[in-house]
């Protein structure tokens, strides 16, 4: 297939730990972050699609950002929710609303403040975790947070495929050993499965270092036409594919397993894109939890089911793999941005610009974003070749 | 009275579900059209589109679907270690729950349930020592 949109501008916030200002802010320099890597004058935008964080303040991220930022005239302005999918689904929206001429270079943000003084972010994320959707039910159990909610759903899949903890270290450690390579990874220490086992546990399965690392701040994306993206300043990174799924039935529903949709978006995203999962060389997968990324290697086929384990024990993930996943560190050594950190990291390596961690053959890229507890999915197929 | 009929809509099906809870009474719904029982989190209508659901009373058993243990202490109601489980009750449903363990390390996947209201009304499971539950 040939692409009709290229991300060609890729922008970040200061990134920390630390405060380092709102939510607002931190998107309006994100936004002007990436319009300038894209070689763009801000006249040139003239749309904007943002995403706050699902658990964000009422209003963090205003539409009236477009003011700070300076953006005037603006033919698209919109708030995306789509939970952990919703930086996947801003490209294709910006995608879908450049096909059909409603817009013509359109940038894309999230911007989080999970981390404040005196509260990590794990307390940010420890609300109730609403499965059944019967009010107040979770509560009277502690069902507190993602952490609790995943923490399920990866003891279900690992119970029904013999699964130990080590499996989920195994591909901590995978993570971390990218993260060497990154110079802008927020954990960059090598892990050993002992060091790994010797991480406390939050909710068992996962230990500490199971779960993603949260950071203040912003990143962007600028998304404009295909044939427009060879005139920027940097190698313009093509969308093939893209998909979504939303399976529609209730996590707690009478069947014996649930659906996450990853198979749904995958199956869309490579039919759009005209490829298999054979064809994939490169995979930048959202994982909150450890337990989601190895999922995913499963719904997007490079892995029967159960399988994931042990393709990623055997070391195919990692630097010199023949599937390298997650090359930045991901969510968990990277640090969290919220599908923003898998994106990113996508363009640095389709651009081939990702420095050490460089892999040789960036040909064929896909990225995911998943949200809910799993209800909500979307994939993308990027390529730094406009017709591969 | 083992089965009652309502009309299930997103309004009124979790107020009658809790309705019952509070009577101390573990019911699953049925679609009277269909006969298929409906998940808790359920909200769409039947295939044909209708609504109307026979709540019938629950056997009680049930098995651990999967289980978390908290570790880290996120509220100071719930002290740690305590578990947060999905309990598959034997009629098909999911509920979540806590199963009642002395030991933490007692839980595994595919174990056998019975369902107890506890004094204070809330619903929990215990490991099943008898072939005869009595939620």
């Amino acid at each position: 297939m040939v692409a009709s949109s290229a991300i060609v501008g890729l922008g970040f916030s200061a990134l920390s730990r630390k405060p380092v200002g709102t939510v607002r802010s931190l998107a309006a320099d994100a936004v002007r972050a990436a319009i300038d890597d894209a070689g763009l004058a801000l006249s040139d935008i003239d749309g904007l699609l943002l995403n706050p964080s699902a658990l964000a303040a009422d209003n963090a991220l205003p539409l009236k950002v477009h003011e700070d930022i300076g953006l005037r005239d603006l033919a698209l302005l919109a708030l995306v929710d789509a939970k952990g999918a919703a930086v996947v689904h801003m490209v294709q929206q910006a995608t879908a609303a450049i096909r059909c001429g409603l817009a013509t270079n359109v940038a894309c943000v999230f911007s989080d403040t999970p981390v404040v003084p005196g509260k990590g972010g794990g307390q940010t994320f420890a609300i109730t975790s609403p499965l059944t959707g019967i009010a107040g039910w979770e509560r009277q159990y502690g069902l507190f947070g993602a952490t609790g909610s995943y923490a399920l759903a990866a003891s279900r899949h690992m119970a029904l495929h013999g699964w130990t903890e080590d499996d989920l270290g195994h591909y901590v450690i995978a993570c971390r050993d990218w993260a060497a390579l990154n110079p802008n990874a927020a954990q960059r220490a090598p892990l050993t499965l002992e060091v790994y086992r010797a991480s406390p546990f939050v909710t068992e399965p996962f230990r500490v270092l199971d779960c993603a690392y949260p950071l203040n701040g912003a990143a962007a994306v600028v998304v404009t036409a295909a044939e427009r993206g060879k005139d920027r300043r940097h190698k313009p990174v093509y969308v093939h594919g893209m998909g979504q799924g939303h399976p529609g039935r209730p996590m707690l529903a009478a069947t014996p397993e649930p659906g996450t949709g990853g198979d749904l978006a995958a199956r869309r995203a490579y039919a759009m894109a005209g490829i298999g999962p054979r064809d994939v060389t490169l995979c930048q997968f959202y994982d909150a939890f450890s337990f989601t990324a190895l999922l995913a290697l499963e719904e997007y086929g490079f892995c029967g089911p159960g399988d994931s384990a042990a393709f990623v024990h055997e070391g195919h993930t990692r630097p010199s793999g023949r599937l390298p996943m997650n090359t930045g560190g991901g969510h968990l050594a990277g640090g969290y941005l919220q599908g923003m950190t898998p994106l990113a990291e996508a363009v640095a390596q389709g651009r081939g610009t990702a420095g050490d961690r460089q892999v040789p053959r960036p040909d064929m890229i896909v990225v995911n974003g998943s949200g809910g507890r799993l209800e909500h999915h979307a994939a993308l197929v990027l390529s730094p070749e406009q017709t591969p | 009275m083992t089965a009652e009929s309502f009309i299930a809509d997103i309004d009124t099906f979790e107020a009658t579900f809790l309705d019952f809870i509070a009577a101390r009474d573990l019911r699953v719904a049925r679609w009277d059209r269909t006969g298929e029982i409906l998940g808790f989190a359920s909200r769409a209508p039947a295939p044909d589109g209708t609504r109307s659901v026979r709540w019938e009373r629950a056997s009680g058993f049930a098995t651990l679907h999967a289980f978390t243990i908290y570790r880290r202490e996120y509220h100071p109601d719930f002290k740690v270690p305590y578990n947060v489980a999905e309990v598959a009750l034997a009629e098909g449903p999911i509920l979540i729950s806590t199963v009642i363990v002395s030991d933490q390390r007692r839980l595994r996947v595919g174990m056998e349930l019975s369902a107890v209201f506890e004094p204070s009304g809330r619903l929990v499971f215990h490991p099943a020592t008898s072939s005869k539950a009595s939620p």
